[in-house]
């Protein structure tokens, strides 16, 4: 030890999550009232209404089958966000909940002929477990490193899979026409499985709401913010940490097992996109981690310029500089995304929404 | 001259926090003045922010006549404003000689660059002995013959050297004392941040109390060595 | 009465280096116990066996009887044992309020979100941050920033509370100030444990002192007692018989 005065000039030490700890901060402690009274959980509601009733009406096929692609972002950020935008740690594998889920559920409604709701279910548990066993370990594991390890478990489990007799190794699962029976045939299924689509987006945003606005929430933004100091007030990190990994599993696996019957096949390749996975980050990041508004925003916006950007001839191979290039300037200059930049324009807002 | 390093006033710290409320001190050329004072105290940050690696926030540092407040600490140091720091900071991959000539990097300190070898050698022949070995393999003694020796070769007019017993055997901070003195009695002005009290005390001319950022005591150091404010100083009580 | 904290033998070693050996003391009710000692004696390290984010090799600790050797440091606070950092650890995305909720959440009561609000608040009240609850943590200055670190970790409702340097990087003022806080806390009911460097202020605080060097026990007794012992004047000092030994030879 040196003469130098003991100072507290230095930083505490951060994990090295992307400026996680800059994202628009938290209110959960200010809400008064329950979740039933807060206005984003009235917002989802209706955002999910017209989710379902814009396509319904005139039985407008493309239209649905743009907006389930929204709904699989929204999903999909949402999930990613209880353990980047809580929780303070970069998921880089998390596309493996969403393509091990489909797999599981596949195999069940398809090759067990289970009903598609149960098997969606089960495919939520089974992959939740999963994610528990996995994280008790990984978890541990700090910044880059555990960001490292979430790849490490998704080039596991894609292995496994690719491999995996039942799951039809490399070729993976097709859905045979009569597996849409029980549903009254395939145009009805398509439709059957859009409102269950939308009804996980729901609850994902539910579910982040509830979390946000409860004591386990309050919880794991302490541990974003400092780890070391939410152990020393009372916080067990390891457990918290283990629950949300595995909380934000079910909903994207649920998710999977509904899309892939939806499209009709699985295979290694689809099931588990990498880029997919990098995407995610990008959709939360733009929208503003941490906040269950940014993460829907983040996720439909990005889904729409991705569509866009897919199907324009000229631009389509600049799909993933673009993606790369939004991430570039978010982290730098935004690191709020949308609505943290919204708040810090407008702080009154933050009050209001959440 | 009186007063060849005149420190009036100095309010100082890292970031948000204050280490130094108003330091004063008159370094008399040629005589080794000592800062003392408990871990905190400030001691530490005093000789950096008269070397100018930490800015201070009020008072002025005078070397020479010259206001060098706001002067760079390399421009401070081709004043002849030396500091042999706490923790040596030598450069681990050189060789002794090498570390030895790295010291006579600046203009100023680069004619005499020869001369000023030979007279390092001569009040450390340790380091002569040793002049080709990779600094990293000395023993800690002789690491801070060389860092001193380092600060010899920048011919100094003050050389200010921050901890010089800290984690050396007793023999060895003799020996080292022994040659302090030998360079003081050669003209040198010497100011000298120390952790033995008594040491600091039956080797200097004149001390400073430091305690949390003030001078608490100031004086000849026979007079000084009496004083319980010393022992009041570091225990508070 | 028995005491509130036995500290028995603890001993820990990092690689070849004892940090800190054989150590025993207890802290009663009610009472400040200042650790004091020269730089590097291991007094953050003692605290962080206590605190349990250290196990020790050898020894064992008791709050309250019960046996808290080894223990996560989330598991004492639930028996009433908090601490405050020497370097703050603000949670800086989060308001002031929100930073002691969290201490009043998770602390000795697992109190529910709105309850801990209220606690919160009144803590916040007494350490003199009431005004501030809005505010982020960030913004905060040196002081208000060490102010927060105490009020979070009473918001856990201690019975012990350690203070490591909490006095560090403040302006006299807010020295005296923070010292009313700790006086108010120990007059509350809460015993203090505190590590401290400013001198003054920790011996006239502490109803009794532990003096640290090397990792082992020097003394332990009053202020006035400590601060004359000849071993701990020496070891703050430096050995006087160097400089006896280096006036002969010159």
């Amino acid at each position: 030890m040196s003469s130098q005065p003991s100072t507290n000039a230095a930083a505490p030490a951060r994990k090295s999550a992307p400026s996680a700890s800059r994202g628009p901060s938290v209110p959960p402690a200010s809400r008064r009232g329950g979740i039933l009274l807060h206005p984003v959980f009235w917002l989802t509601l209706v955002f999910s209404g017209l989710m379902i009733a814009a396509p319904l009406h005139g039985n407008n096929v493309a239209l649905r089958e743009d907006l389930v692609l929204v709904a699989v972002a929204i999903i999909l950020a949402s999930n990613l966000n209880l353990m980047i935008g809580y929780t303070g740690y970069v998921n880089f594998g998390h596309i493996v909940f969403y393509g091990l889920g489909g797999y599981v559920g596949l195999y069940l409604a398809t090759v067990r002929h289970w009903n598609l709701v149960l098997a969606a279910l089960a495919a939520g548990v089974s992959v939740s477990l999963l994610a528990l066993l996995f994280g008790v370990g990984i978890l541990r594991l700090r910044g880059a490193y555990f960001a490292l390890a979430t790849i490490g478990v998704l080039v596991a489990v894609h292995s496994f899979v690719s491999n995996f007799d039942p799951f039809g190794r490399s070729e993976g699962m097709y859905v045979s026409f009569d597996a849409y029976a029980p549903l009254g045939g395939p145009m009805r299924a398509l439709w059957i499985t859009y409102f269950l689509v939308i009804a996980v987006m729901a609850l994902s945003m539910i579910l982040s709401l509830a979390i946000k606005t409860s004591k386990f929430g309050l919880g794991l933004f302490a541990i974003r913010e400092d780890e070391g100091a939410a152990v020393v007030l009372g916080i067990n990190a390891r457990v918290f940490k283990a629950i949300i990994y595995s909380v934000s599993a079910f909903l994207p696996a649920v998710a999977g097992t509904l899309m892939f019957y939806k499209n009709g096949m699985i295979d290694p390749s689809i099931a588990f996109e990498y880029m997919l996975s990098l995407e995610g980050i990008v959709m939360l990041m733009l929208g503003g981690q941490g906040t269950v508004v940014g993460a829907a925003l983040g996720g439909g916006l990005y889904e729409r310029l991705r569509s866009y950007l897919l199907t324009s001839p000229r631009l389509s191979n600049f799909h993933l500089v673009i993606a790369g290039g939004l991430l570039l300037l978010v982290v730098l200059f935004a690191p709020g995304g949308l609505i943290g930049w919204l708040y810090r324009l407008a702080p009154r807002a933050q009050r209001v929404i959440e | 001259m009186d007063t060849i390093l005149d420190i009036k006033g100095i309010e100082s710290g890292y970031g948000e926090v204050r280490v130094l409320w108003g330091i004063s001190l008159q370094v008399k050329p040629g005589k080794l003045t000592t800062i003392i004072g408990a871990n905190g105290a400030g001691k530490t940050t005093t000789l950096r922010t008269v070397m100018g690696s930490v800015r201070p926030w009020k008072g002025k540092v005078v070397l020479n006549g010259e206001d060098i407040t706001k002067l760079s600490p390399h421009s401070r140091a081709n004043r002849g404003l030396v500091l042999v720091p706490e923790g040596r900071q030598l450069f681990a991959d050189m060789t002794v000689e090498e570390n030895l000539e790295m010291g006579a990097y600046s203009r100023r300190a680069r004619k005499g660059q020869q001369q000023n070898l030979e007279r390092v050698y001569d009040t450390f022949p340790r380091l002569k002995e040793r002049r080709k070995q990779q600094s990293s393999t000395l023993s800690g003694g002789e690491q801070q013959m060389l860092a001193m020796g380092r600060g010899l070769m920048q011919e100094p007019l003050v050389l200010m050297i921050d901890e010089l017993s800290l984690g050396l055997s007793p023999l060895l901070a003799q020996q080292l004392f022994l040659s302090l003195k030998a360079l003081r009695k050669q003209g040198l002005t010497i100011v000298l941040v120390e952790q033995n009290v008594h040491l600091a005390l039956a080797l200097s001319d004149y001390t400073y109390v430091l305690a949390e950022g003030r001078v608490e005591m100031e004086g000849p150091s026979r007079e000084v060595a009496g004083k319980d404010e010393v022992r009041r100083a570091y225990l508070g009580l | 009465m028995s005491a509130l904290l036995e500290v028995m033998g603890v001993s820990l070693r990092f690689g070849g280096l004892l940090a800190v050996s054989d150590v025993s003391f207890s802290i009663a009710h009610g009472e400040i116990l200042g650790l004091i000692g020269p730089n590097g004696a291991g007094k953050t390290t003692l605290f962080n066996i206590v605190n349990g984010v250290y196990k020790v090799d050898k020894g064992k600790i008791l709050f309250e009887g019960t046996d808290i050797t080894n223990r996560p440091p989330n598991d004492v606070v639930h028996l009433g044992l908090s601490r405050t950092h020497q370097i703050v650890k603000p949670l800086n995305g989060m308001t002031v309020l929100e930073n002691v909720t969290v201490g009043a959440c998770f602390g000795r009561d697992y109190m529910g979100l709105k309850p801990a609000r209220n606690a919160a608040m009144e803590v916040l009240e007494r350490v003199g941050l009431a005004d501030r609850a809005e505010t982020a943590a960030r913004s905060l200055t040196i002081a208000g920033k060490k102010r927060l670190e105490v009020a979070r970790a009473l918001a856990a409702r201690p019975k012990l509370l350690l203070l490591d340097e909490v006095l560090a990087g403040l302006n006299p003022t807010e020295i005296t100030q923070m010292i009313q806080i700790v006086r108010s806390i120990r007059d509350s009911g809460i015993s203090v444990f505190m590590i401290e460097h400013v001198m003054q202020a920790i011996m006239n605080l502490s109803d009794r002192i532990v003096v640290l060097s090397f990792g082992q026990k020097l003394a332990e007794g009053l202020p006035e007692e400590v601060s004359r012992d000849p071993q701990v004047i020496e070891a703050y000092l430096g050995d006087p018989d160097i400089a006896g030994k280096l006036l002969e030879n010159a």
